[in-house]
């Protein structure tokens, strides 16, 4: 009887099989170039060239590190962060590293509504008229609709931004300069400069990537011999996010930096760094991408946040409960929603001051949720052997060191000149 | 009375009243220690104490004379010798503060807030789980607090809490203990698969590893395709092949199609010659098709037979009681071909001489194996059908598709296909 019969493979297995490449590790990696991911490193690229385009080899490398560190820590205990953080640590860490989540990830969820926002007024439509629209659907959506259609929408709307990378190329930088950038560490220590690294940072590893990577092995039941797999997918995300911010600060570098609009206002300029390829239509695919990276992460954003604190505090969780079963649950969902609409419609608000601010809470924010991954992955009763090598400590905690000494450097910059 | 998290980091002294170290974890054995049947409320059986300049805690045995309910421990004996930790203790703050587990009285994962220990005798017992906004608040040092706005505002804060006896636990690396409980498996497998379901698939396998063959069978069938496979690839070959074949047979086939073909292959040559037959020849059918949802067990007798006969022909199938669907008995001739149909209840009350011509619907509605999915749905929703049989090109009786599982078809499209299954 040995093989006796075939299974049968479907034509459409194969077309699977490629979205199975597309794993939690790299949807959770990309998730970082959202509406503000895109705003920040717009506004490195044109404030400062390609000088600061070493620091997005060491973040990479940082991201990986820390992106590694939760894949282990969730394979190895089939646990997902906030689970981990509140057994291990209590009550009192818990709130504090929750609250940290909820102040960082409502900020961000109010940016990826400006996203919306500014992406609505360049397609001619009134942020009063696309912001509460994209509330609605994106709340409909996850409560009632087919998200499983709606993610890939928005994933192929976002994939338009890959015009950045073409850009970049087409418009024939000066690729000396270029590399020089990339290779050659430069400093300054002024609080401008302090604003924009801490929020190039906390742009790129921001703790929402973390928490979803967890949910999103936990869900799928990833075994520790399976473990080898999951890293290289999850190393390609690193990779992919990361080159992806580089292509955006190389475009916009050769292009808005170049031309001397060194200090981002509006969507309309940032738009400017694809008309390499775009021309006329620049805007428009800017629009357009923005459009899909925004929605994306407002969709699975405020939920996955919600799940995190619910789950940590053991409150009633998931869409199969009703309102009356997860009044917390639904109650700061919606909460999350309604806030980052809000805000977004405030007329007259400082488009790229609010990416920038947002991304610098997270990167202020982000050593606390760091310190607690670290003792999570040193811990022997956890991982066994399994537990972080000398390198991943290093480089992990230097990145909490890095982001705090930053932090108080920003604080004291107006006072002391470095 | 007391709640763990107000015990800890509280002094302990001598019964000279110096000072020992502060109350690090309290530990109690299920069972009463001795391997006799479980008590409902375990016994407080040791203290852990941590001293100053020491990695590990001092164990002290408790002698059932000190008390909690103070501000201090204070050991009213000098302590004898050192608590052997054998490894059925629990450590309550260690092991089972702040973790999830199953509230088996209400069939859903609740995470641990706080414990509380009540005096029984001289005794000190585990008596029930905080899992409510109290606990919580405690924890946070702010129950007064919230106590005294929630009296302004005449409201009381509700308590929350569960029997320790209706606990069970979800494997986990820390908790290695052996507590002899039923509850999980006692549960109704929709119940039980609503519980794998939070804890994802690693946790939730090592959850139902123990139950026997059968009942792990139900349980999976209760799962979503993607979950059950995902539950299965944690099961060797050999365990994952008695379990399928525990399963019904649609559903076994939908789920070896889910699996990665060599696996598949794998656990397949493992089962028995009967099972696999059955569900071999359910695997070439595409899931969507009639073929794809119908399952191989159900009731036939021959024609030109008495109904006294036909009850005499089917108590003598071995695999008649197995039949997911009774209230139907097709007609079968000699080349399997699909003659009539009657319901199990005609045969029941007529006349065991009665032919069984007399009690059969000859012309029983049917689809054919590629019919689709949507033609079977409406063949049963139109005829009021609890099952309907499904036939070949020959017009030969190859399976039934039962109502139930014609809903669960429905059902995906509605609820199904959403989000990661986690944040359902």
């Amino acid at each position: 009887m040995k093989t006796a019969f075939r299974f049968t493979r479907r034509p459409y297995r194969r077309f699977a099989m490629f979205f199975a490449m597309l794993g939690p590790g790299v949807v959770s990696a990309l998730a970082g170039d959202d509406a503000g991911g895109i705003a920040m490193y717009s506004i490195v690229g044109a404030r400062y060239g390609y000088q600061l385009l070493w620091t997005m080899v060491i973040i990479t490398i940082l991201l990986a590190v820390v992106q590694e560190m939760t894949l282990r820590l969730s394979v190895v205990t089939g646990k997902g962060l906030s689970d981990l953080i509140r057994e291990e640590f209590g009550v009192k860490a818990t709130a504090v590293a929750m609250l940290t989540l909820l102040v960082a990830n409502t900020a961000v969820t109010i940016s990826e509504f400006v996203g919306i926002a500014a992406a609505g007024e360049l397609l001619g439509v009134s942020r009063w008229v696309a912001v509460p629209l994209s509330a609605l659907l994106v709340w409909f959506i996850v409560v009632r609709g087919n998200y499983k259609r709606a993610e890939r929408i928005f994933l192929a709307l976002g994939f338009v931004l890959f015009a950045y990378v073409f850009s970049a190329f087409v418009v024939q930088p000066n690729w000396g300069e270029v590399a020089r950038g990339t290779l050659v560490p430069s400093l300054q220590f002024d609080s401008k400069f302090l604003l924009v690294l801490i929020a190039l940072i906390g742009t790129t590893i921001s703790p929402y990537m973390q928490f979803t990577l967890s949910a999103a092995i936990v869900d799928k039941g990833v075994a520790p011999s399976a473990y080898r797999n999951a890293l290289i997918e999850t190393l390609l995300g690193v990779i992919l996010s990361c080159a992806f911010a580089y292509f955006i600060i190389v475009a916009t570098g050769a292009t808005l930096h170049a031309r001397g609009i060194y200090e981002i206002e509006s969507a309309e300029q940032a738009a400017l760094a694809l008309a390499p390829i775009g021309g006329a239509l620049a805007e428009f695919l800017f629009a357009i991408g923005l459009l899909g990276a925004s929605l994306l992460a407002a969709s699975i954003l405020p939920l996955s946040t919600t799940f995190a604190i619910c789950q940590a505090f053991g409150w009633e969780r998931g869409l199969n409960q009703s309102w009356e079963d997860a009044p917390i649950f639904y109650g700061i969902y919606t909460a999350l929603i309604v806030i980052g609409a809000l805000i977004a419609l405030i007329p007259g608000v400082p488009l790229f001051l609010i990416f920038l601010l947002v991304y610098d809470l997270n990167g202020i924010l982000l050593p606390i949720l760091l310190i607690m991954m670290l003792r999570l992955a040193n811990d022997k009763r956890l991982l066994g052997a399994r537990v972080n090598g000398r390198l991943a400590n290093f480089l992990g905690g230097s990145t909490a060191v890095i982001l705090i000494v930053l932090t108080v450097m920003l604080v004291v910059s107006p006072w002391v000149n470095f | 009375m007391a709640f763990l998290s107000e015990l800890l980091h509280r002094d302990v002294r001598d019964h000279k009243n110096s000072f020992i170290g502060k109350l690090r974890d309290v530990l109690i054995v299920p069972g009463n220690g001795n391997g006799e049947k479980s008590e409902p409320y375990p016994r407080v059986v040791a203290l852990a104490v941590h001293q100053r300049g020491h990695a590990e805690p001092l164990l002290i045995p408790w002698e059932g004379t000190e008390d909690l309910a103070g501000n201090k421990i204070i050991l009213q004996k000098p302590t004898q010798t050192a608590f052997q930790a054998h490894g059925n203790a629990i450590w309550l703050a260690r092991d089972v503060m702040d973790k999830q587990v199953i509230d088996t009285n209400d069939h859903r994962l609740v995470r641990v807030n706080d414990l509380e220990l009540g005096k029984v005798g001289t005794d000190y017992r585990l008596i029930n789980i905080d899992i409510g906004g109290r606990g919580l608040l405690r924890r946070l040092g702010l129950e007064d607090f919230a106590e005294s706005i929630a009296d302004r505002l005449a409201r009381a804060i509700p308590n929350r809490m569960v029997a320790w006896n209706d606990l069970d636990f979800l494997p986990s690396g820390s908790l290695r203990v052996q507590v002899a409980r039923e509850h999980l498996s006692e549960l109704h497998p929709a119940d039980i698969a609503e519980i794998l379901e939070d804890v994802g698939p690693s946790v939730g396998a090592e959850l139902i590893r123990h139950f026997a063959d059968e009942k792990l069978a139900d349980t999976l069938e209760e799962l979503e395709p993607d979950f059950q496979a995902q539950v299965l690839e944690k099961f060797t070959h050999e365990r994952a092949a008695d379990i399928v074949e525990e399963m019904e047979p649609d559903e076994a086939a939908d789920l070896l199609n889910k699996l990665d073909p060599e696996r598949a292959a794998e656990i397949v040559q493992r089962m028995e010659p009967e099972e696999m037959a059955e569900v071999q020849a359910l695997l070439p059918h595409h899931a969507d098709t009639a073929g794809g949802m119908m399952t191989p067990s159900f009731l036939s007798v021959s024609p030109g037979i008495t109904c006294g006969d036909a009850m005499t022909q089917l108590r003598a199938q071995p695999d008649a009681r197995d039949a997911q669907v009774t209230y139907y008995v097709y007609v079968t001739d000699a080349n399997h071909r699909l003659a009539g149909v009657f319901s199990l209840s005609d045969l029941v009350f007529a006349d065991p001489a009665t032919p069984l011509e007399d009690i059969m619907h000859r012309r029983p509605k049917r689809v054919q194996v590629n019919s689709s999915r949507d033609q079977v749905l409406e063949k049963i929703a139109k005829y009021n059908l609890l099952a309907v049989p499904v036939v070949d090109w020959r017009g030969a009786l190859k399976g039934v598709v039962t109502a139930d599982d014609a809903l669960e078809e429905i059902l995906p499209a509605d609820l199904k296909i959403r989000l990661p299954r986690i944040f359902r």
